[in-house]
């Protein structure tokens, strides 16, 4: 079979997402949008960690639902391998679930109480492959074996298991299907500090040797610059700032980043510095402010702001800023 | 200046007992510490360390499985483990008050905002009619919510997770309290949402003077807003010392373990794991609780417990080989 090859593992194009609000209780009328997402590019290449913040309301979960299938777009579309992923074929749709799985933050709520470790493992893979007994045996085996758990503890119920063990479970059952990309939505917030980075280790192992790629979603601006090589900030549905993780940390430009940073607490005592906090909260997506979405809460915005939404431009390689004020002058980094 | 302390907890120790008292938990295995007024003190450790078993053996609002068996708890110079249940509800919420994690939780869904904060303020003060909707509007503006003549009547559901944080914050600091506990009280906000939270928090402390008692275990927050830090592990102290010092030489093990752990932006280097898991409170190694996962233990602290030692002043670890700074 003739197989065309593609530099990207999913490409999203302008991404919306409108979920609408209803009032009335027999005639039922739309009387607004939550706009969740609203536009958004983005290129998950091979081998890519791409770190996604932003405070809860900015669209990164359901961005990660668009991808696992869960939410339609409103507008737009998600290109695996040149195809529209919401018009796949049952086979490219086998092939797509295999290729794309899903860690999610609580290991006590995404295990399910009534399976044994072996039948969660492989419950992917019977969904969307034929494999035979033997074959599964061997899969969960070297599944365990990857993610640092004992393979005896395949007859046990996740009920036995620690929280750090039943994280491990659920990242098995991610690799299990030979898949290319994972989505982890705040994979260590529910993990003990001294577990979590156990956690962050073995994933960042098994990206660098099985050659995966991740969309890491999380709050932690410390832990996703830890584990990423690329970094999108998001705002109310729209991601203000990308770029590469080293970059993005030395060379801020979007006032939102800047302000992510400057709210991150010290390592040190020492290290404390005096600084504003952003005032505000993130405003509802029911009702996104006009011109630039972040104007309300920007100390240094402009007349422009309020008007007119600035839109993602290039300030340095593989940079990309979505800020008026920004727009001219700093081509020079 | 000498400062009074304010409280002081002595051989404090309570159990959790399971299966009708064939299976005891040691969540907290005596544990003494001294609070001085006006302090800010951060308690920090891993979940099951014994963090919320202290605060709640503290305010005596313990489960029923569990039970302090022994210990005082000196709180102005009276012991709380003596007072009456009547006694104790005139000092909670008017003498020590308490913010936890969950505003969801801590919020009752039916009653109003100025319901909620004025059931404390009947409670505890005299303040009626106009003088009580008087002192609820000053409380709402003091933790910085505009326009408190709406926000009074509005419900819990119609406010931002920070909003409700700050409206229990409010609740706490409403009949002005000595010693104010914050139980995990910014883990479920958002970064910028966070920091405001805490720089509230700084400023009542320094407009009141009331004496905070922070349970994390987020290395941030103890370093932006604490002065003196208790490190918990598996029920007991292992250390305590001034801020600046946990941070330039940890003297336990296990507290330069968590700040290898932590994660920082300052600096994106390799950090280094705690191996295995935190111990079963019903079943602790014998010897030095840490002692499985430390990688300085060998045979002397694998057979008999360490004892607290002193090095210098306000300064102790747990450990038979604590790092002298």
């Amino acid at each position: 079979m003739e197989k065309k090859e593609f530099d990207y593992l999913l490409r999203i194009k302008n991404l919306k997402v409108h979920f609408p609000v209803k009032a009335g209780i027999i005639f039922d009328h739309v009387i607004g949008w939550v706009k969740a997402l609203d536009g958004v590019d983005l290129t998950i290449k091979p081998s890519q960690v791409i770190g996604m913040v932003g405070e809860s309301g900015s669209g990164k979960t359901t961005l990660a639902k668009v991808l696992l299938l869960l939410e339609k777009p409103t507008k737009g579309e998600v290109l695996f391998e040149g195809k529209e992923i919401h018009s796949l074929d049952d086979w490219e749709l086998k092939a797509y679930r295999r290729t794309i799985q899903a860690v999610f933050q609580d290991p006590f709520a995404s295990l399910s109480p009534r399976l044994r470790v072996q039948e969660i493992i492989t419950e992917p893979l019977k969904v969307s492959s034929n494999l035979g007994k033997e074959e599964l045996d061997n899969r969960v085996g070297e599944a365990l074996h990857r993610v640092g758990l004992d393979t005896g503890l395949r007859r046990v119920y996740p009920h036995e298991l620690s929280g750090g063990q039943r994280q491990r479970v659920a990242i098995a059952r991610a690799i299990s299907t030979d898949s290319k990309i994972i989505i982890l939505d705040e994979p260590t917030s529910a993990l003990d500090v001294s577990v979590r980075l156990q956690v962050v280790h073995l994933l960042m192992d098994l990206q660098k040797d099985l050659g995966l790629s991740y969309l890491l979603i999380g709050h932690d601006l410390a832990m996703v610059a830890y584990m990423s090589t690329d970094i999108a900030v998001m705002y109310l549905g729209k991601i203000v700032e990308f770029a590469e993780t080293k970059e993005l940390l030395s060379n801020t430009v979007h006032p939102y980043t800047q302000a992510l940073m400057a709210a991150s607490l010290p390592d040190h005592p020492r290290n404390k510095r005096e600084r504003a906090a952003l005032s505000g909260e993130i405003a509802s997506p029911l009702n996104v402010p006009p011109g630039c979405r972040f104007h309300p809460r920007c100390p240094g915005k402009k007349n422009i702001c309020q008007g007119q939404e600035p839109s993602l431009m290039a300030v340095g390689k593989n940079h990309w800023v979505a800020c008026h004020l920004n727009n001219a002058g700093s081509q020079d980094c | 200046m000498e400062k009074k302390t304010l409280l002081q907890v002595a051989g404090l120790t309570t159990y959790f007992f399971a299966f009708a008292r064939t299976r005891i938990v040691k969540a907290i295995d005596n544990v003494s510490f001294e609070v001085n007024a006006g302090d800010r003190l951060a308690l920090i450790g891993e979940s099951g360390c014994g963090k919320s078993t202290l605060a709640a053996s503290i305010l005596r609002v313990l489960p029923p499985s569990g039970e302090t068996v022994s210990g005082k708890i000196l709180f102005e110079g009276e012991d709380l483990l003596q007072k009456s249940n009547k006694e104790m509800t005139r000092i909670r919420g008017r003498k020590i008050a308490m913010i936890l994690q969950d505003p969801m939780m801590s919020l009752d869904p039916v009653f109003t905002i100025g319901e909620q904060i004025g059931e404390t303020l009947e409670q505890h003060t005299r303040l009626r009619g106009d003088s009580l909707i008087q002192r609820i509007k000053e409380l709402l503006l003091a933790v910085q919510i505009p326009e408190p003549e709406r926000r009074i009547h509005q419900w819990p559901h119609e406010m931002s997770g920070g909003m409700r944080q700050r409206i229990v914050g409010s609740i706490a600091i409403s009949c002005e309290p000595q010693l104010l506990i914050c139980d995990e009280a910014t883990t479920n906000l958002d970064v910028t949402i966070q920091l405001q939270y805490l720089k509230l928090l700084k400023d009542l402390q320094q407009n009141t003077g009331v004496t905070l008692v922070f349970i994390t275990h987020n290395l941030g927050i103890v370093a932006e807003l604490c002065e003196y830090v208790i490190v918990m592990y598996a029920g007991k102290i292992v250390e305590r010392a001034p801020v600046m010092d946990i941070f330039d030489s940890p003297a336990h093990p296990y507290t330069r373990a968590l700040l290898d752990a932590a994660f920082g932006l300052q600096d994106l280097r390799k950090r280094r794991p705690i191996p295995g898991e935190p111990p079963n409170l019903a079943s602790l190694p014998l010897g030095c609780s840490f002692n499985p996962r430390c990688k300085y233990a060998d045979d002397h602290c694998r057979k008999e417990e360490p004892p607290e030692v002193t090095l210098a002043a306000a300064r102790s670890a747990k450990c038979w080989y604590p790092v002298r700074g």
